[in-house]
């Protein structure tokens, strides 16, 4: 009877401050995850493995796939409406065209074609405007004005992230050929995105929304800080199949799809 | 509440489930009601409490939200002049309520009788040549739309204090563009002063 009353007195509390916490159980559950899998990719002893090559594509074809069902479902709640519905729905478009892309880059590889350049990275790189327009739709919508500070700071990163790639790899080349573009290109997308979703998460952070939109910023400055350490280990000729930079794709997307699910949740 | 903020409440409902979505509505609904006892109509008229609301959900967002909201509603022109502000009215149902108001005769007598000066209804409706009980029925309708807003008050010869009403706009302009009916208002200076709408759409 007492524990009933005070179940009752508990329930009609009505919290001062609408509040939505980080559930970091998801997170070290994602991070147990993705090193998991990377350790079980060191455990073949051959690089060339038709088997470890089909696993490594599954993982990076089934990560960014969660994602976009994720941004779906998400896209699908609030598909009536003029902001939410479209901008989720490019976000979902955009993760499920990198799925894509890795499929195509498998297909490719074992016909014995050289994967890249080719329709693969056009898949990869309509990521990035989906992802844009997710973020400026959301942006404009919600923060027409912004300060110069925040301005500045939004321009300054990609050009910086952008600057210290051209100058790298162009010092290892010494040629601006077609390689060397496609690897621009997707550095300028990458930290266009990324200083996108760090304003995204600057707008929102003392709403209830701020946790969808920092979670989605960790997710996409994973992805990001994978793109480029790929493209710097490009330059040099140093990635495998097995790298570690894996981790950050792998987490990124799955860190993602917990955003998505987040932002259902709160709103 | 401002009688322009009265007048807008009516369409911001219908905005913000339309860019929203109903899921997010709903939510917000939710919370005005379990954080102030309102339901969303009544919050759209204290707009400070579904304000507080939006922030709470939207962060420092909440801002160009309801500046968008509004836009979808009202567009200030700006003008030389800040005391003679016009407005177009964007949403559709308000350009119908208002024209409904205007196209009846007996409606539009009240509002030209209290465009220039405040009065107290039976003085409005003395000066319209109108009998008291229809009288009395169309004052209130547009009252209740916000077209005629209180302000201040008068002393009859018992002693009585009695609320005089004036008109929330001084001009109106109605155009016509091809199928598109276009209101344009220029509200007085003090609705525009008092309206915490208003004041949002000017940021």
């Amino acid at each position: 009877m007492f524990r009933q009353k005070k179940l009752r007195d508990e329930r009609e509390i009505v919290p001062e401050k609408l509040e939505e916490k980080i559930n970091y159980k998801i997170f070290g559950l994602i991070f147990v995850a993705v090193i998991g899998f990377q350790l079980y990719l060191y455990t073949y002893k051959n690089l060339d493995d038709p088997q470890l090559e089909l696993n490594a594509t599954l993982a990076d074809f089934m990560t960014p796939l969660v994602a976009a069902i994720a941004g779906l479902f998400v896209a699908k709640r609030y598909w009536n409406s003029e902001v939410f519905g479209k901008s989720y729905l490019a976000l979902a478009l955009g993760m499920l065209m990198n799925a894509l892309a890795e499929i195509i880059y498998y297909i490719y590889e074992q016909q014995g074609q050289t994967p890249s350049p080719s329709i693969a990275d056009l898949a990869w790189l309509s990521f990035y405007p989906l992802t844009f327009y997710h973020l400026a739709r959301n942006i404009s919508f919600f923060k027409p004005k912004i300060g110069r500070p925040v301005k500045a700071l939004v321009i300054l990163i990609p050009i910086v992230i952008t600057g210290v790639y051209a100058f790298l790899e162009y010092g290892q080349e010494q040629a601006a050929d077609a390689v060397f573009f496609l690897g621009l290109a997707y550095i300028v997308g990458s930290s266009v995105i990324l200083s996108g979703a760090i304003l995204g998460a600057m707008i929102f952070r003392q709403g209830t929304l701020g946790t969808p939109w920092l979670i989605l910023a960790i997710g996409i400055v994973l992805t990001t800080a994978g793109d480029n350490w790929y493209s710097y280990l490009d330059v040099y000729d140093l990635y495998t199949i097995v790298h570690p930079l894996n981790l950050l794709w792998y987490g990124g997307y799955l860190v993602i799809a917990y955003a998505l699910y987040k932002h259902k949740k709160v709103i | 509440m401002s009688g322009l903020d009265a007048l807008i409440a009516k369409s911001l409902e219908s905005t913000i489930r339309e860019n929203l979505g109903e899921q997010t509505y709903q939510k917000i609904g939710q919370r005005l009601f379990e954080r102030h006892g309102i339901g969303f109509t009544q919050a759209v008229e204290d707009f400070k409490k579904l304000d507080a609301v939006l922030r709470e959900l939207f962060g420092s967002g909440a801002e160009g939200l309801e500046k968008k909201l509004i836009e979808k509603i009202i567009i200030l022109e700006e003008s030389q002049r800040k005391d003679k502000k016009w407005i177009t009215i964007e949403d559709q149902s308000l350009t119908k309520m208002i024209l409904e108001s205007l196209g009846d005769e007996d409606k539009k007598n009240i509002v030209n009788s209290v465009i220039d000066e405040s009065r107290i209804i039976s003085d409005i409706l003395e000066i319209s040549k109108m009998p008291q009980t229809s009288g009395y029925r169309k004052v209130n309708s547009l009252i209740e739309n916000g077209i005629l807003i209180p302000h201040g008050f008068a002393t009859t010869h018992d002693g009585k204090k009695v609320t005089k009403y004036k008109s929330v706009f001084e001009n109106i302009s109605i155009e016509i563009e091809k199928n598109k009916v276009i209101i344009k208002v220029q509200p007085t200076e003090e609705s525009i002063e008092n309206s915490r709408i208003l004041q949002i759409a000017c940021l």
